[in-house]
């Protein structure tokens, strides 16, 4: 009886930092998991928003409306309350996720070395996309420029891409 | 023949059995002792181990987000002619020597915040007399430091202006070595062989944690050898 015993406790005092280590191993690894699964979820909410690029704009002339806002008019995505917020398009099939289209302005062509030509004009706009399964939010940003002529499909580029990461 | 009548069982211990159990119970306490102590070393150094994979793990995500973001414009807040959207930051990342402890990386981006957290001061212009952008543009320079305080750290030094702004991140995290995959290239390549950094379109990062070699990362075959290194490959999402 002590000989089983004292093997039960040896093999339990082995046994369990090992456990201990998996599980720390497995909690990390969860935590990757979610933050790449956020980083996921914001690309595929950015999508529609860069798909609706290629359609007429048709911005309000103050505040939001439909996904689109007006020079200055959009949340700052950061303190912007996802869940329940009325600004932002909300995407199938994401919880929490959605994006917003914000006209920075434009410029007619050759008036800017960014928009250099002789016909037509360009339009800058923000792009801002969120997503946060499993409470990890991510918020993604990207600048365009559309490049708008008669006759011709409008060509859009995207000009900046970052990412943060809001608590 | 009579049979003998059986001898009544002897009761209690005899002194040799005292002496076995005795000799048995020793031999015991002692394997025991012995198990503990490699037990107890065994999960200081588990626990150490550990420590440092789950910060270089969190440090490489960092890394990365800095990576993919590299080159960022933050454009004004109203294009018009007479504020036109910046010309993209190029490079937006390069790389040079930092000795024994690898290679150090220069991020180039636009933000209000540095890469220790710092906001910069609101209303500063976004251009200067030339239109250039400067007042917002972070110069964060990524590099393993041996004589930080606390040990070997991997450090951040917001505009790149010296050590003494520079900050710890991660610690236990002994050399970080990179390559790079280039616009229309087969192969990585090591910091020295990059001559247009504007040609650079995936980074690939090594952290060495404590105990492990700077030959430990991945080279010509691709594999990582030791598990005293971790490395992660990052896209530029702002590349030329």
């Amino acid at each position: 009886m002590p000989l089983v015993l004292v093997l039960g406790v040896g093999t339990h005092m082995a046994v369990s930092p090992l456990l201990e280590a998996v599980q720390l191993e497995l909690r990390a690894g969860l935590a990757q998991t979610r933050a790449a699964q956020s980083l996921a979820d914001a690309e595929r909410a950015l999508r529609p928003a860069r798909t609706r690029l290629d359609a007429d704009l048709a911005f309000p002339a103050s505040g939001c409306a439909a996904g689109l806002c007006a020079n200055l008019a959009a949340p700052a995505a950061d303190t912007y309350d996802w869940a329940r917020g009325s600004v932002h398009q909300a995407v199938a099939g994401l919880a929490a996720a959605g994006w917003w289209i914000e006209s920075l302005g434009s410029v007619a062509a050759g008036a800017a070395g960014d928009c250099s030509g002789s016909s037509g004009g360009c339009e800058y706009v923000r792009v801002v996309a969120s997503a946060a399964p499993d409470g990890v939010r991510r918020s993604l940003e990207a600048v365009y420029r559309i490049r708008r002529a008669a006759g011709v499909a409008p060509v859009v580029t995207r000009v900046s891409w970052r990412q943060s990461q809001a608590p | 023949m009579r049979q003998r009548p059986p001898r009544a069982p002897v009761r209690g211990f005899l002194l040799t059995d005292a002496c076995v159990a005795l000799a048995l119970a020793g031999l015991l306490a002692l394997a025991a002792a012995g198990l503990t102590a490699q037990v107890g070393a065994s999960r200081v150094r588990l626990d150490a181990s550990l420590q440092a994979r789950t910060t270089a793990s969190a440090a490489l995500s960092w890394v990365g987000d800095q990576i993919r973001q590299a080159g960022a414009l933050q454009p004004p807040p109203t294009v018009d002619a007479a504020r036109p959207v910046s010309p993209p930051l190029r490079p937006a990342l390069s790389a040079d020597s930092g000795g024994v402890a690898g290679d150090r990386l220069l991020i180039q981006h636009e933000s209000r915040t540095d890469c220790l957290g710092n906001t910069r001061s609101a209303g500063q212009d976004y251009y200067d007399t030339a239109r250039r952008p400067v007042a917002l543009t972070q110069s964060n320079l990524v590099y393993v430091s041996r004589t930080a305080t606390g040990g070997p750290s991997l450090m951040c030094d917001p505009d790149a202006s010296g050590p003494a702004t520079a900050q710890a991140f991660a610690s236990q995290i002994e050399a970080m070595q990179l390559r790079f995959w280039l616009r229309g290239g087969s192969a990585w390549v090591a910091r020295t062989a990059v001559s247009a950094w504007d040609s650079v379109q995936l980074v690939e990062v090594c952290l060495v944690l404590t105990g492990g070699r700077l030959s430990d990362c991945p080279a010509a075959t691709d594999a990582v050898r030791s598990p005293r290194v971790l490395v992660g490959v990052f896209g530029l999402r702002n590349a030329a």
